[in-house]
């Protein structure tokens, strides 16, 4: 075949510009870490990426969920603490009042303390959260649960939400825990308590020390609930916080670039573009002398 | 047995043949660079019996060129043609369907995210504008995607209609060398030709022959002629309401005019008829399909579902009329826009604090509810976006194969038709040498000549 010097400088400048080419694409992916930032890069990888990308966004906005319920939980806990502690002294007030040698004074002076801890109660129990919404009011957060006199005026659902993709759970307490249907109506019995002070009912007051009792066992437990679901959520943001690893490495291995193949392809391009310039000035210098 | 004289005009005729040797290896000399020029010979021919003995004559310089290789080479334009502009078209829309400002599968990630937020805290007014909000990115990504596609669509028409100008211009310059080669005969005028009719196959593809008589004439894939001897026709784009107000292809030969649009099959216009009414078509039609979906999805289960007021019945997207252009008219229902305490986050009857509403659409993010109930919302807008990947990916693969092989014809045609500086400089030497061989020929003679005279 017949070779002209054209030919030969044309072929050498077309090698010298597909192995600049190659060291370009290798280079990149080596400064930026990123293989396949395109979907042309790799459509298969690109979409893994992408896939894993988008999950990943929708879990980061979970955690927000899980931490404003976390917070609301913590807040209910806060509740339920206080109303126990008002239930304590109000116990230890029933245990001083029963005894015979109190006198009407000292039981009407207790049951001033009574209805002031009716009011304390009555306020923490009707506690918003941050997001301003009433924390025990079970889906009718948007009026205080307990009205003036201590009845309940939520209802009994919890609220659920998205932990996990695909997965559900309750995290929200409802006013019912002061209610009967938990036990005692917690308010009524320090109505209660209070009436049987102001009347000097002394069986009255002695019930109430039960009733308390029972109260004081049914925030327990609702305490507890509430330390359980706040596991589930810290159980579930510990899975979410896995899964975003995941993610990431799922991420990673779809579009990142692999250091030792990319720097092995970058030395082999650079190799290739010297040899490719070598060439060519070669060809330069015959094609001179020519 | 020739005469002194006749010796003369030997000599003399072969000094002549000589330098128009020279003036040939020189001309090829000077266009070694010249793109599309054919190297040309001068036939040096021995003349032998009467009138003259001996001596040498020479005809026109003759163009080193294949007819063969120059058809070939322009099969390949049409495809280099075709390759090279469906992928610079296709790296185009790729750039245009991954930018972040119309990033569906981001969109979606978003809007569905805040849903549980707003499970969460269903009269935080916050979170609900944090769902109007990524519902109105939603909605701008959807439009913003149909925008970009339509606007990649003008500009493929445009280019077509600049196109269809460079191409007639094109077969008018082929039919105006046909008749000055014919009158003419010049070789350049040859590499004119072929030039241009490379030019306009990488153009409009087709295929080109060369009559007995000498002319080129230059077809379409479909057949129809474009340039027939010193005849030619013209493409024209006219708008045309059946494609969108885009230009139809029409090949215009004095009065009567054929519609070519479907039946252009390579070169750039082949590229970007086949870019503007079938592959941005198929992906507007599937985002509009999707956009489609998601509306009247997300509609239905949220007209089940009641706002803050308890009342239930409302769009959260205006319900699409129909497929066709659903993500360009993609928007917020403009009574839920300006008041997201309408956000149908309760069931029906149950307290406002319900969410049921949401955790509905928050389970449409698993329901295989698009691509035709094969698919997810997100999975669907990465599949035709990768899918778009796959295509420039194709697409580039086939315009370096084809590159390749153009090269590769190249390089054949240049070892054929190109100028060897080497070889020119040898022949220059060769006719050179010839020449003053000749000149001390005719002294020789001139000097015989002179002494006969003086002997006279």
């Amino acid at each position: 075949m017949r070779i002209t010097e054209r030919q030969m400088l044309l072929n050498s400048a077309r090698q010298v510009s597909l192995a600049r080419l190659r060291v370009s694409k290798a280079a990149g992916p080596m400064s930026s870490g990123i293989e396949v930032e395109r979907p042309s890069d790799d459509p298969a990888r690109w979409a893994a990426g992408r896939r894993a990308r988008v999950r990943t966004q929708s879990s980061e906005l979970r955690g927000r969920a899980l931490s404003t319920s976390n917070a609301r939980l913590s807040e209910s806990d806060r509740v339920l603490a206080s109303v126990g502690d008002i239930l304590s002294r109000a116990r230890q007030l029933a245990v001083l009042s029963a005894n015979a040698t109190q006198n009407q004074q000292s039981r009407n002076a207790t049951s001033q303390e009574i209805k002031a801890l009716f009011q304390e109660a009555l306020l923490s129990a009707n506690s918003r959260g941050l997001d301003g919404e009433y924390l025990l009011a079970g889906t009718s957060g948007d009026a205080p649960p307990f009205d003036a006199a201590g009845v309940y005026q939520g209802d009994a659902n919890a609220r659920t939400i998205e932990t996990a993709e695909g997965n559900m759970l309750e995290v929200t307490i409802t006013g019912t825990v002061f209610t009967v249907a938990a036990g005692v109506d917690v308010f009524a019995e320090l109505t209660a308590f209070q009436t049987a002070l102001q009347t000097n009912d002394l069986v009255g007051i002695q019930n109430a020390i039960d009733a308390f009792d029972e109260g004081g066992h049914q925030v327990s437990l609702g305490r507890a609930e509430v330390g359980g679901l706040q596991n589930l959520v810290d159980d579930a943001e510990d899975a979410r916080t896995e899964f975003e690893l995941v993610l990431a490495e799922v991420h990673q291995r779809a579009v990142e670039v692999d250091p030792i193949a990319a720097a092995s392809e970058l030395a082999l391009g650079a190799q290739a573009l010297e040899a490719a310039q070598a060439l060519a000035q070669r060809i330069i210098s015959i094609t001179q002398v020519a | 047995m020739s005469s002194l004289m006749g010796l003369l005009d030997m000599g003399a005729g072969a000094i002549i043949a000589q330098n128009a040797g020279i003036a040939t290896a020189a001309n090829n000399a000077a266009n070694v660079n010249t793109e599309g020029y054919s190297r040309q010979r001068v036939d040096l021919r021995a003349n032998v019996g009467s009138p003259i003995l001996g001596g040498v004559t020479f005809g026109d310089p003759q163009r080193i060129g294949s007819d063969l290789l120059a058809g070939r080479q322009r099969i390949i334009g049409g495809s280099v043609g075709y390759f090279d502009a469906l992928s610079s078209s296709l790296l185009d829309l790729e750039g245009v369907v991954t930018a972040a400002e119309g990033d569906i599968p981001a969109g979606f990630g978003e809007f569905f995210g805040n849903l549980n937020n707003v499970a969460t805290s269903p009269l935080d007014p916050q979170q609900r504008e944090a769902v109007m909000a990524s519902a109105r990115r939603l909605s701008a990504s959807f439009r913003r995607q149909a925008d970009d596609l339509q606007r990649s669509r003008k500009d493929a028409d445009e280019r077509i209609r600049d196109t269809v100008l460079s191409a007639s211009s094109l077969t008018a310059e082929i039919a105006k060398l046909n008749k000055a080669i014919q009158l003419q005969g010049d070789p350049v005028l040859l590499d004119q030709r072929e030039t241009a009719a490379l030019k306009l196959s990488e153009l409009i593809g087709g295929k080109a022959r060369i009559d007995s008589d000498g002319h080129m004439r230059f077809m379409l894939d479909n057949g129809s002629v474009v340039v027939d001897g010193t005849r030619a026709s013209s493409l024209e784009a006219t708008s045309d309401a059946s494609l969108g107000g885009m230009g139809r292809i029409e090949v215009v030969d004095g009065t009567h005019r054929s519609n070519i649009t479907q039946s252009v099959t390579s070169g750039k216009l082949g590229a970007d008829i086949h870019f503007r009414d079938t592959l941005t078509v198929r992906i507007v039609a599937e985002v509009d399909q999707l956009a489609f979906d998601f509306a009247t999805n997300v509609n239905a289960i949220h007209r089940g579902f009641a706002g803050l007021d308890g009342v239930g019945g409302r769009d959260l997207f205006v319900e699409p009329l129909g497929v066709v252009g659903a993500a360009a008219l993609f928007e917020l229902d403009p009574t839920i826009d300006g008041d997201p305490s309408l956000l149908a986050t309760a069931a029906l009857g149950q307290p406002v604090g319900d969410n049921n509403g949401m955790l509905a659409l928050l389970g449409m993010q698993d329901l295989l509810l698009a691509g035709g109930g094969t698919r997810t919302f997100v999975d669907e807008s990465v599949r035709y976006i990768s899918g778009i990947g796959q295509d420039v990916r194709a697409a580039v693969v086939d315009q370096k194969f084809n590159e390749a092989q153009k090269f590769g014809l190249d390089t054949l045609r240049d070892s054929i038709s190109g100028v060897s500086l080497e070889e020119e400089l040898n022949r220059l030497s060769q006719f050179q040498n010839a020449s003053q061989a000749n000149m001390r020929f005719v002294q020789s003679i001139d000097q015989l000549l002179g002494r006969m005279i003086d002997l006279l």
